[in-house]
C-alpha cells in the first residue's frame, strides 16, 4: 500500500527527518520520498496499511521539541 | 564501560516475571520466561518507549503494559494486539544485551561478544544485595577487584556493578547453605567499611 503524508508544525528539520527515517525502519515502511522544512514535513511511503498508521500515529507525537499541529493523509 | 556486572540475584528474578535493573545509568529490563531462560533487554518498549520491566511474561513471551505488545525470546515483536491479523515484521525488535546466570547471579555484558572467561563457576547462591553509597571504582579498590568485578573470598563471592554514577551495588553469593547466614554478615560489614571509607576521605 502507498500512502502520502503531510505535517504541518513546528519542527527541527534534521530532528524530524531522523526520528522518521528511524520509524520507518523499525516498523518496516519504506520511504520513497521525503521532504522536510521548519513548518511542514512531506512523505511517501510504501508499507503494510497497519505499519503505516503506526508510522502516522509517531509521527504526529513526533520527537521533542517538535510539535505537529495539523495533518493530511493521502492514498 | 566493557566486561561483565552482575545486576541481580537469580533469585530476584523468578521464572514467568520481569524485574528493572541498572547497570551505569543505562535502564535494563531482566525477565524470565516459564522456561526459565533468562533475558536482559534495553528497558523501552520500541513503540511507545515504555520500560518493558513494567510487563508481563505471556505464553513465552514479554508483553508490554501499555499496549500489550509481545516480544519473544529473540527479542523479535510477535503479536500487537490492534492488529492481530498482522505479520509482525522483523525489525520491530526489542534491544536485547548480552546475558548469563553464574554463581547465584545475573551477569549483564553491554558488548556484542564479550568473553565468558570473565565469568566466576561454581553452583554458588546467591545471597543479599546491598546499594553502598560510594562509587565503583573505589568499591573495587577496596575489595582488590583490581582485574574484575567480583571476587572470592573463603566459601563468598562478591561482586559489584554500578547502578548509577557514585554509586555501587554490592553483590553476595554462598557456595554453601551453612555459609549464607555469614555471607550477609560480611557484606554488611563490607558496606559499612566502604562507606566509613567515605566519610573519612570527605572529613
Amino acid at each position: 500500500m502507498v500512502r502520502e503524508i503531510r505535517f504541518e508544525g513546528r519542527f527541527d528539520p534534521e530532528l524530524f527527518r531522523d526520528f522518521a527515517i528511524a520509524r520507518a525502519r523499525l516498523l518496516a515502511v519504506e520511504i520513497t520520498d521525503m521532504s522536510v522544512s521548519d513548518h511542514c514535513f512531506s512523505v511517501r511511503l510504501v508499507g503494510e496499511e497497519a505499519l503505516l498508521g503506526m508510522f502516522e500515529m509517531a509521527c504526529l507525537l513526533g520527537p521533542a521539541g517538535c510539535i505537529v499541529t495539523g495533518t493530511e493523509s493521502l492514498g | 564501560m566493557t566486561g561483565w556486572f552482575p545486576v541481580a540475584l537469580t533469585m530476584d528474578v523468578p521464572a514467568g516475571t520481569a524485574a528493572p535493573a541498572r547497570l551505569s545509568g543505562k535502564e535494563i529490563a531482566l525477565w524470565r520466561g516459564v522456561d526459565g531462560e533468562i533475558h536482559a533487554w534495553e528497558d523501552r518498549c520500541p513503540h511507545r518507549g515504555m520500560r518493558l520491566s513494567f510487563g508481563f511474561v505471556r505464553n513465552g513471551n514479554l508483553a508490554c503494559l501499555y499496549h500489550g505488545w509481545q516480544f519473544g525470546a529473540d527479542s523479535t515483536c510477535r503479536h500487537i494486539p490492534a492488529h492481530p491479523e498482522l505479520r509482525v515484521p522483523g525489525t520491530i525488535r526489542a534491544t536485547a544485551y548480552q546475558v548469563q546466570e553464574r554463581c547465584g547471579m545475573i551477569w549483564v555484558s553491554l558488548d556484542e561478544t564479550p568473553s565468558l572467561s570473565h565469568l566466576p563457576e561454581g553452583e554458588a547462591s546467591g545471597v543479599r544485595s546491598l546499594l553502598v553509597q560510594v562509587p565503583l571504582q573505589t568499591a573495587r579498590t577496596s575489595l582488590n577487584m583490581e582485574a574484575s568485578n567480583w571476587k572470592q573470598q573463603d566459601n563468598c563471592l562478591f561482586a559489584v556493578h554500578e547502578p548509577a554514577v557514585g554509586l555501587t551495588m554490592l553483590h553476595v553469593a554462598s557456595w554453601t547453605v551453612a555459609g549464607q547466614r555469614e555471607a550477609a554478615r560480611q557484606a554488611v560489614q563490607l558496606r559499612d567499611r566502604l562507606e566509613a571509607i567515605k566519610e573519612t576521605v570527605l572529613a
